[in-house]
């Protein structure tokens, strides 16, 4: 080979792996995560919900609140299901409690008066009185997992989780069978067929928690029965790709920028 | 001959006002359906006013299109609301959207689910759903279980109407042998009775399958006989444990 030949095949060589290179940073969000674990709620009673992700707080005031399908139980003295916070946690979050902080679970006392497919709902709220109405809690991110303890009474029940895309379309994710005894953790991936971006600026398109849902099953007795939820958590993935005006896609900074029109 | 003529007229006049006042053109009357029983207390329920998210879902053969559905707020201003529920305040903001895709025209149907089927109390005389139609040539079916579980499909009718509309479809009473036909009934329990709904399917006009296709549907109510319902005991043992 000519000593000529050979630099221009160097040449060609060394063109091809830069336009590789330029080709994979192009694309190289796709492979960028920033995952940050964010607890939603520890369900300690308080209304008033922050976690700080990077540079920025996130907070929301908000309660639980119970829902349940045609058959739970009524009677002229009480109605089912009810919902209470229990000083009562997860030994293996938590340990034994020694600095005596005030830990609690969330409770939900559920009866029906037939077997079948019931449901309970356990959703978030705002407002007072008549004026209150469901919540859906914005999780920062592209979420990858949904996290809880659940505390089981071996009742072959089941759990969903149900989350909004920004199309307004709602997913439930089954969490998983909650025929266990005491307190388990529950986690579930959030499948990649729910999307959480678009091709429209501001690409993230994050998700919104709208509630839990704990259904029996036909074979299974719903005379009586107690599950307890603690520690909501997800995994996210933060990060965001810079790029020039992206502070133009911050629907925050936007609605600085025009506050005034 | 010309005054028997406009007398027979007259009459005819009269029997379409009479047969107008007892029940609405069109639908079918509940009173009538399937009178096997000595007594009757019919009452119209509300099946299921969509409200829930994520409680209703939609699928269809991803060779033929794709198809979301979500709950948007509105419904029909023609809706009555239901005496017993008057002064209740029960939740009734949203209707259930579908929107279809369509790859390429062809004989085909999509189908919207709840994620349970869902039970009528009592013994179920007529189902009724509002529908908004865009004048397309399709045709809404409403699926059901009978008491064992079989599955059922009844023709609700075309969507060649403009904007909201109330259809009704009769439920066909079982046969008297209380095993074939859609049997509701069993003699062990009278809280088990009835009817379970799983769904309704949207058969399209190949001729229309083309482009995007939306439908809503609101306020899904059934004429129902609570007689057996009604008259069990209220200290009665509940079968629940």
């Amino acid at each position: 080979m000519k000593q000529g030949s050979f630099r221009v095949l160097s040449l060609a060589m060394g063109l091809i792996l830069m336009a590789g290179i330029a080709v994979f940073s192009a694309f190289g969000d796709e492979n960028t995560v920033d995952y940050a674990a964010i607890v939603i709620d520890t369900f300690d009673g308080n209304t008033n919900h922050e976690w700080t992700v990077g540079s920025k707080t996130y907070s929301y005031d908000f309660i639980w609140k119970l829902d349940a399908s045609k058959f739970a139980t009524k009677t002229e003295d009480d109605a089912f299901p009810k919902l209470t916070y229990v000083p009562s946690w997860p030994m293996a979050v938590f340990g034994a409690n020694r600095d005596g902080k005030d830990l609690k679970s969330i409770g939900i006392w559920g009866k029906f008066d037939r077997r079948g497919y019931n449901w309970v709902d356990l959703y978030p709220a705002t407002g007072e009185g008549d004026d209150q109405e469901a919540f859906e809690i914005p999780i920062p991110g592209r979420i990858s997992y949904l996290d809880m303890w659940v505390w089981g009474a071996n009742l072959n029940y089941y759990l969903e989780a149900y989350v909004r895309d920004y199309n307004g379309v709602v997913h439930n994710i089954y969490v998983g069978n909650i025929g266990f005894q005491g307190w388990k953790n529950m986690r579930v991936a959030v499948p990649n067929n729910i999307r959480q971006s678009k091709r429209i600026l501001p690409r993230l398109a994050g998700l919104t928690f709208v509630k839990f849902r704990i259904w029996t099953t036909p074979l299974e007795r719903v005379d009586n029965f107690y599950v307890y939820i603690d520690q909501f958590k997800v995994l996210t993935d933060t990060f965001e790709s810079l790029y020039d005006g992206d502070e133009l896609a911050d629907p925050e900074r936007v609605q600085e920028f025009w506050a005034n029109n | 001959m010309k005054r028997l003529l406009i007398i027979s007229i007259f009459l005819l006049a009269a029997g379409f006002v009479f047969a107008q006042q007892s029940t609405e053109v069109g639908s079918p009357d509940a009173d009538r359906i399937g009178i096997d029983a000595a007594q009757q207390l019919l009452k119209e329920v509300s099946v299921d006013k969509f409200e829930k998210d994520g409680y209703w879902k939609s699928t269809m053969s991803p060779d033929d299109g794709y198809v979301t559905t979500r709950l948007f707020a509105g419904g029909p201003l023609g809706k009555e609301p239901l005496k017993d529920e008057e002064g209740l305040d029960i939740p009734d903001k949203y209707v259930l959207g579908s929107r279809v895709d369509f790859i390429h025209r062809g004989y085909t149907s999509f189908t919207l689910y709840p994620i349970r089927p869902i039970p009528i109390e009592g013994i179920t005389k007529t189902v009724s759903v509002w529908v908004v139609g865009r004048n397309y040539n399709h045709e809404l079916k409403l699926l059901l279980e009978d008491f064992f579980g079989r599955p059922y499909e009844l023709y609700i009718g075309k969507l060649n109407f403009q904007g909201w509309k109330k259809l009704t479809v009769a439920i066909p009473p079982q046969a008297e042998d209380g095993v074939n036909g859609i049997v509701q009934r069993n003699y062990h329990y009278n809280n088990q009775l009835g009817l379970k709904i799983t769904g309704f399917r949207i058969d399209v006009d190949p001729w229309e399958a083309y482009g995007s296709y939306y439908i809503y549907l609101d306020d899904l109510r059934a004429v129902t006989d609570l007689f057996a319902e009604d008259s069990r005991d209220p200290d009665d043992m509940l079968d629940a444990w």
